[in-house]
């Protein structure tokens, strides 16, 4: 009976690990990557994976061992012990130095994409934004500066729910939130950023690939957060350059081109 | 061993244990066997001012039991019902052609031509992007693993038969049979056709309703959903037929286009959200439904009208009337079309001069006047927008806000908008703020002063002062600082403290 107890346990790890083996078949796994800083972020993910599979399959496997060896037989005597100081050391001193090796690991892919000293000073930069992206209860919209360059002005040009961005071009966007948390999140760009409300927070990417995105709000923001999305849109740049006029066109339209 | 059990209730612990997980397993197994039921929908008759149901105070209904009963069959009748919402086509209608079940989408004809060929086009571009994963899926002959959206019931059907009919043309082009032409047309509306040029019919646009907007507009479209007691301003009641976003001048009923931008855009600073996730052919159905739902409202207010004022709440009604009433309704939808509103010239550029301009006609009480309602700075608490004390201060209820002077036509207090918060919710364009200046905002206080005259009978504003007047609203919402704020300091209005003013009231979005 103890046997097939342990045995059952052992089953968790078992599945656990022919689950992650598994998903990238089953389309479980990241969705393709098309951010230049996608693979270092990713490479974290798979340091800290590593991690934390060795120490998952080897606790689970003592676990099960354990429940074996030390279940409880009928006339046995519980041993009570206090504790043993080196073998807390060690496990103290483990896990504190993994946590240092995580530290160290991910400062320059932090570095990289938060630090504002490293942000692209390029055609789009912090002085000027390609756009200011807003979030509200329960929507996306994408606020474009319009022909004087500068954000909440007059000549801005509104575009709800979808962001347009040019492709392979580092791009800065400022985010803003008008009600509560919300967070900007594209899984394959690897970019998530929390909105606060009452904050202007720069945020940069360059997308790699032409297509659409879907643009997920992933900051519990109320009861609707679970259909607050929007999509971002990477062309090129001649698609872009033409996606702005056209916005511009029907931005400062007279309505008559709709007279038949 | 400490403690020693009887005998037999041993036994009793041992089994529960067992039988606990054996149950919650079950159950689990049995959950995901659960089809999720449907509630079957009914459209009720409104309970609201004017509807059908309406009751007085005592709470008894104004109208009999059996003549409730009557408009209830009228409408089933003329609109069908949430499971199968259908318009009634009437003679003329089917003489002329016309049948607004099927506004754009006659299989090869494209319908009555609501829709342009480019709008068509973009439909089919769109739906190549909703169904793009199923388009590939589909391309690579995998049929078997393609997932249609839940609610599209007829495109299942549609393609269920296509994947039918392949097997049968394949096996016969295997026993040197069938119709190689036939074969390829039938790959090809599997791989694309069938999801490219797909239109929504009323009831999976219904079905689209239930799932995405019911829950804040209600199921006759009352916007009485579960939702709508927690929101400010609570959504739109579409059973008077009065829409406030739209391009119309003379509170004419919105055209489909109208109806399509405001569920393109959202309405900003509103619960109202953009559906522009959902592709254009699945938002085009949404409108379609929201003007059934619009249309049978109108037409139950009508009877009930009519019954109430000519009928003393007896009778029964003639079925000419009915279909009259119908008629009627259906006429201020179709005349939409010659009461759009729009520029015929070039928009005049923003200078500071033509701002200046347009502050100047703000603040003046025989042109503009916005001041009353929209105060000093733009902020919403002009005095006329407000019940005032004997002594000019503002009335305050028991929470120390302002009471609103005037109700919406659904009956809730309604402030003027705080302009100088940026938030715009027919539209920010240029043209969406001229024509809510120029027509005014249906079913609320906000005055249309484009065609006003003055004591003379000439316009009240030329082209020119419009355009002064919108590119000086538009400047209230710059930030960080409006360019020019419609202070005292520049000038009008009398002096106010404007710290107090901001905070007052705040909308609540
Ligand atoms: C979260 C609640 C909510 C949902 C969901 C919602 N609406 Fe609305 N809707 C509103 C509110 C609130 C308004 C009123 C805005 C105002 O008065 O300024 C509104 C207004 C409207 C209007 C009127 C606009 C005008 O010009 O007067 C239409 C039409 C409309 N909604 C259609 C829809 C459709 C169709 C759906 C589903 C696809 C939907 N709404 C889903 C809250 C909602
Ligand atoms: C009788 C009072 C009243 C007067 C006078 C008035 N308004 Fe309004 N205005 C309102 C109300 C009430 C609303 C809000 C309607 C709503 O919430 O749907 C509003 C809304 C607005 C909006 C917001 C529209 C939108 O799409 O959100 C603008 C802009 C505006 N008014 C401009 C003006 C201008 C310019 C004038 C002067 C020509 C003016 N108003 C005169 C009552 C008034
Ligand atoms: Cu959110």
């Amino acid at each position: 009976m103890r046997l097939l107890y342990a045995l059952l346990l052992l089953l968790v790890p078992v599945l656990g690990v022919y689950t992650f083996v598994t998903a990238d078949q089953h389309g479980w796994w990241f969705p393709d990557n098309v951010s230049t800083y996608g693979p270092s972020i990713d490479r974290l993910f798979y340091l800290i994976q590593a991690m934390v599979a060795i120490t998952f399959i080897g606790t689970e496997v003592l676990l099960a061992w354990f429940m074996y060896k030390y279940s409880k037989r009928r006339d046995d005597r519980g041993v009570f012990s206090h504790g043993n100081h080196k073998l807390e050391m060690v496990w103290t001193a483990i896990p504190a130095v993994l946590l240092l090796v995580i530290a160290f690991a991910q400062m320059g892919t932090w570095a990289e994409i938060k630090f504002q000293k490293g942000f692209p000073d390029g055609e789009f930069s912090m002085d000027r934004p390609i756009a200011e992206v807003v979030a509200s209860q329960f929507d996306w919209r994408a606020i474009y500066p319009g022909e004087d360059g500068v954000i909440g002005t007059m000549d801005d040009l509104e575009n709800p729910f979808e962001f347009v961005v040019p492709v392979d071009e580092d791009v800065v966007f400022n985010l803003r939130s008008r009600d509560v948390i919300h967070a900007f999140f594209v899984p394959q760009f690897r970019l998530k950023q929390d909105a606060l409300p009452g904050h202007t927070i720069p945020v940069w990417f360059n997308a790699t690939e032409e297509g659409v995105y879907d643009l997920i709000c992933a900051e519990l923001c109320g009861w609707g957060h679970y259909k607050m999305a929007g999509r971002v849109r990477v062309v090129s740049r001649p698609e872009y350059d033409q996606f702005l006029a056209d916005l511009d066109q029907e931005w400062f339209s007279n309505g008559m081109e709709e007279v038949q | 061993m400490v403690a020693s059990y009887p005998r037999g209730a041993g036994s009793a612990p041992r089994l529960r244990s067992l039988a606990l997980p054996t149950a919650s397993l079950l159950a689990l197994f049995a959950a995901c066997h659960m089809e999720a039921k449907n509630p079957t929908l009914q459209f009720s008759l409104s309970t609201a001012v004017g509807g059908a149901a309406e009751v007085d105070e005592e709470g008894d209904p104004l109208l009999p039991p059996d003549v409730q009963a009557h408009i209830q069959g009228a409408l089933e009748m003329l609109c069908g019902t949430p499971s199968a919402p259908q318009f009634m086509v009437t003679e003329d209608w089917y003489d002329d052609g016309f049948n607004p079940n099927y506004p754009q989408y006659p299989a090869d004809d494209m319908g009555s031509g609501e829709l342009s060929d480019e709008e068509l086009e973009a439909i089919a571009a769109s739906n190549e992007l909703r169904f793009r994963l199923q388009l590939e899926l589909a391309a690579e002959g995998r049929y078997d693993e393609v997932r249609i959206p839940s609610h599209m019931v007829d495109l299942q059907a549609y393609y269920d038969d296509l994947r039918a009919d392949l097997a049968a043309e394949r096996a016969a082009a295997e026993a040197g049979e069938g119709d190689p032409e036939e074969l390829e047309f039938l790959e090809g509306e599997l791989s694309e056709g069938a999801f490219v040029n797909w239109y929504p019919t009323l009831r999976e646009s219904a079905e689209m309703y239930r799932q995405q907007c019911l829950h804040c507009h209600g199921v006759e479209g009352g916007g009485d959903g579960t939702t709508a007691d927690f929101l400010n301003p609570r959504p739109r009641d579409y059973r008077h037929g009065t829409f406030k976003f739209t391009a119309m001048n003379a509170k004419a009923r919105p055209r489909r286009e109208d109806l399509y931008r405001i569920l393109e855009q959202g309405v900003t600073g509103t619960a109202m959200p953009s559906f522009r996730r959902f592709s254009r052919a699945e938002v085009w159905g949404l409108v379609d439904y929201v003007r059934l739902l619009a249309v049978r409202g109108e037409v139950e207010r009508d009877l009930a009208y009519t019954y109430r004022n000519d009928f003393e709440g007896d009778g029964v009604l003639p079925l000419s009337n009915v279909l009259a009433a119908y008629e009627t309704v259906w006429d201020k939808w179709m005349s939409a079309p010659v009461n759009y509103l729009a520029f015929d010239g070039e928009i005049p550029a923003a200078t500071p001069e033509l701002i200046a301009r347009g502050r100047e006609i703000y603040f003046d009480a025989q042109s503009g006047n916005c001041q009353s309602c929209h105060g000093d700075y733009g902020l919403g608490d002009g005095p006329a927008a407000y019940e005032l004390n004997e002594d000019g201060t503002f009335k305050l209820d028991e929470n120390g806000d302002r009471i609103s002077a005037y109700a919406d036509d659904w009956g809730h207090p309604i402030y003027p908008r705080n302009i100088a918060r940026g938030i715009i919710r027919g539209g920010k364009r240029p043209i969406d703020i001229y024509r809510r200046i120029y027509a005014g905002i249906n079913g609320t206080p906000m005055p249309g002063i484009g065609e006003s005259k003055n004591a003379d009978g000439d316009p009240l504003l030329s082209d020119e002062d419009m355009w002064a007047l919108v590119h000086f609203t538009r400047s209230l919402t710059e930030r960080p600082e409006p360019i020019v704020h419609a202070s005292p300091d520049h000038g009008g209005g009398h002096a106010d403290d404007h710290g107090a003013a901001a905070d007052t009231h705040e909308e609540t979005h």
